[in-house]
Formats: structure tokens, sequence, C-alpha cells
């Protein structure tokens, strides 16, 4: 019986864990042209100016979606370019997705995500 | 109900739920998108290998070592370089930001070694590229085909923000700093050390641009002072300055403070000029031609 319920709790809790963090990606088909527009330029400027752990965030007042960028580390690839972790955060209605991402800095093209 | 009719129901929710956990896990699985996140459990040092969690191994001859990661997982990789220049330690550095990257990765794919091709991802990036006029795919996939020289700390990100992205800034005859970067990575992998060496002179400085080759060449001349005549204290005495003053010099070529800092003195002076820029590839191409010829007993014309 103890058994069980163990191995009942672990499902639930991997269940749990499974609906953490790791987003439902069509989200993004959802964000209009304004959205990504706004959504890019938020992404450049936070991974050019804002250290690792601060969040910048942006809002169309048209549709009412939102979102933020935050940085989470930074590093020197082997490839010689600068590059950066972060985090995306997308509200779109009722809807929230929190996504992972990385990008490298390119001289001539800003921050390019990978 | 019975304890006996009480379990197998049990046992059945239970199985139901682990089968619908596992329906949220990886759904189509593909290889060709591996980003840093997953990158970081590669280990690069002393040919790329290891793992985020518990330890993976890297082959010699540079081969892939893949380990397994978790959140807040460490892995260290051993192995050799591919030229067999540079053995030793590396560290591959795999910590999560949180629970929640973890999981994002292990739904998909990438804590288990492989991507899951989003088309939702894919089409959200071209879209975002479009909207900051990046010209689309070309540059993806150099950007993403190497692995971590270095990882900032909270500081030196700052410091780079700072500076506009500039780690170092000198007058070194180099068109832009892509093709100082591009340059010193080429050299750095054909002569052996691995692109990482390359990527970080390029960024924080050579040996030359550090003061660390002179202060070597000034070692080995008072070294040599000191042994032709054992009797002369005052010669003990430089040689031990000289060699704080290059461990200083060491240090201090930014982000040399750590475990390895052994990039900031490998030599990528091909033609021994005293500066490391095109003419050293140019020296290498010129020397592996040489060679090739003699190799193949081409007679020289």
């Amino acid at each position: 019986m103890t058994r069980i319920t163990s191995f009942s709790c672990l499902s639930l809790m991997l269940a749990a864990c499974a609906g953490l963090g790791g987003s439902d990606t069509a989200l993004y088909d959802r964000l209009d042209n304004r959205d990504v527009a706004l959504a890019a330029a938020a992404m450049q400027q936070t991974l050019e100016s804002v250290p690792d752990g601060a969040t910048r965030r942006w809002t169309n007042e048209a549709s009412g979606h939102r979102g933020s960028i935050t940085p989470t580390r930074t590093y020197l690839g082997a490839n010689g370019h600068f590059c950066r972790d972060y985090r995306e955060e997308l509200t779109v209605g009722e809807a929230v997705g929190r996504y992972h991402h990385s990008a490298c800095r390119d001289d001539a093209e800003g921050w390019v995500w990978l | 109900m019975t304890r006996s009719l009480r379990e197998p129901l049990l046992l059945r929710v239970s199985t139901i739920a682990v089968a619908a956990v596992l329906a949220t896990m990886p759904v189509t699985i593909g290889s060709d998108l591996a980003g840093p996140a997953w990158k970081v459990a590669q280990a690069e040092r002393g040919g790329k290998g290891g793992g985020g969690g518990g330890h993976g191994g890297g082959h010699p001859g540079g081969s892939l070592g893949v380990g397994h990661q978790g959140p807040g997982a460490r892995g260290h990789a051993y192995g050799h370089d591919q030229r067999g220049r540079d053995h030793g330690r590396a560290r591959g550095d795999a910590r999560y930001q949180g629970l929640g990257a973890w999981v994002d990765d292990a739904r998909n794919g990438r804590a288990f070694g492989h991507q899951r091709r989003d088309a939702h991802v894919e089409k959200a990036r071209g879209r975002y590229q479009d909207a900051t006029s990046q010209a689309r795919g070309h540059r993806t996939a150099s950007l993403d085909a190497a692995g971590i020289a270095h990882r900032f700390s909270p500081r030196e990100t700052r410091q780079l923000i700072e500076r506009g992205w500039r780690a170092r800034t000198v007058d070194d005859g180099f068109r832009n700093h892509g093709q100082r970067v591009r340059t010193m990575v080429e050299l750095a992998k054909r002569l052996g050390y691995g692109p990482h060496v390359g990527a970080l002179q390029a960024n924080f400085g050579t040996p030359f641009e550090n003061g660390i080759a002179g202060l070597q060449a000034e070692v080995e001349a008072a070294r040599v002072a000191a042994a032709a005549d054992p009797d002369d204290a005052e010669a003990q005495q430089r040689v031990e300055r000289l060699n704080a003053e290059l461990t200083e010099a060491i240090a201090a070529a930014k982000p040399g403070v750590g475990p390895d800092d052994s990039w900031a003195t490998a030599d990528l002076d091909v033609n021994d000029d005293g500066t490391v820029d095109a003419q050293d590839l140019a020296a290498l191409d010129e020397r592996s031609g040489a060679g090739m010829s003699a190799a193949a007993g081409t007679p020289p014309r």
C-alpha cells in the first residue's frame, strides 16, 4: 500500500513538473505583427543592455498582449561570439507562456536568436 | 472497498498518471537545432565532451562525449585535444537557471540529448528576425556551431555591457572585431589549441597585447643568466621577481583568473613577428602547403 501511495505521489509530482516552465510554444502563433515587433525590439535592447537576472517588459496596448525578457546567463562562445541565455514570458489573453532561449551577438546584426 | 480491490485500482491510476506525464514529453525528436542551452553540457577544452550532471567522458580525438543533465548539475570532462597539444580537464558548466529551464529541456528532449524541432519556435524566430531586419538563417548556423569558451560572472557581464560588448579595444590592424575573432579562432584551431583559446585571446588580448610574451622572454633570459652564475644572488632574485610579475600578468588577463588560464599564454604568433594577425594564417597556409608538397614528394619549383 505504502509503495503504491509513493508511486502515486511521484506520478503527481512528475505531472506537476511537466506543467512548469515548458509552456506551449503555439502561443507564439497568436502574437500579431505589432506584438512581434515589440517583443523583438525588447529582446534586442534587453540582451544588449540589461544584466543577468534583470527583466525588461513590453506591452501592446492595442491587443493587450504583453511579454518580458530576462537574461539568465552570459558566456563567450568558442566561435568568439558573446552569447546569452534568456527567459521569455508571453501573456496572450488568459494564456501565459514561459520559454528558455539563447542568442548570440553578431556585430552586424545584433542579437540573433538561435 | 476492500484492500484487495483498492490496490489494483490505485496501481491503474498511477500507471495512467505516469503515461500522461510521458505523453507530455518529447514527441518529435531532431538533433539539428542544438543550441547553447544544450551545448552547455558539452565541455570544451581537452576534447569536446562531458555532461551536465555527474561525469561525462571526452573521447580522445575530440569526439563528442555526452553526459547526463539535471537541475543544478555540473559536469566534468576529461579528454585530449585533437592534436594532442592540449591535454587536460574541462568543466562542463551545465547549471540550469531553475527547475523551469530543466523542465523545458526535458519536455523538448534537450535534456536527453535531443532537441525537438518546434515549428512554432522556428516560425517565431523567423518573425522576430524579420522584425529586426536580420538576415534569416545563414548566421544562425555559424553562431551555433561551437561550445562555451568562458562563462561570464554577473560583474563581468556588467562590464561588457558598459563597454558596448567590447572586451578589449586595441589598434590591432584588423578591419573589425569580427575579423579579429574569426582569424584568431581559426589560428587556434589549426594550431591545435581549440577554438576557445582564439575566442578568448580575441576578446581579452593576446600574450603580446597583455605583456605576457615580453615577460616570458625576460624570465627566460634571467634564467639563463642565473644558470650561468649560480652564486649570483641578485640574478636568482631577478628570476623570482620576474616570475611573480608573469604570474600577475596572467592573472590580470581577464577572465584568466580561474582554474584554467592557459589560454592567456597560448602562442598563436606563427610568423614570430610579435603580433597575431592574418599574416599568421598566411604563414600557416604556406607552411602546410610546403609540408604537403614534401610529403607528396613534389619537387620544389
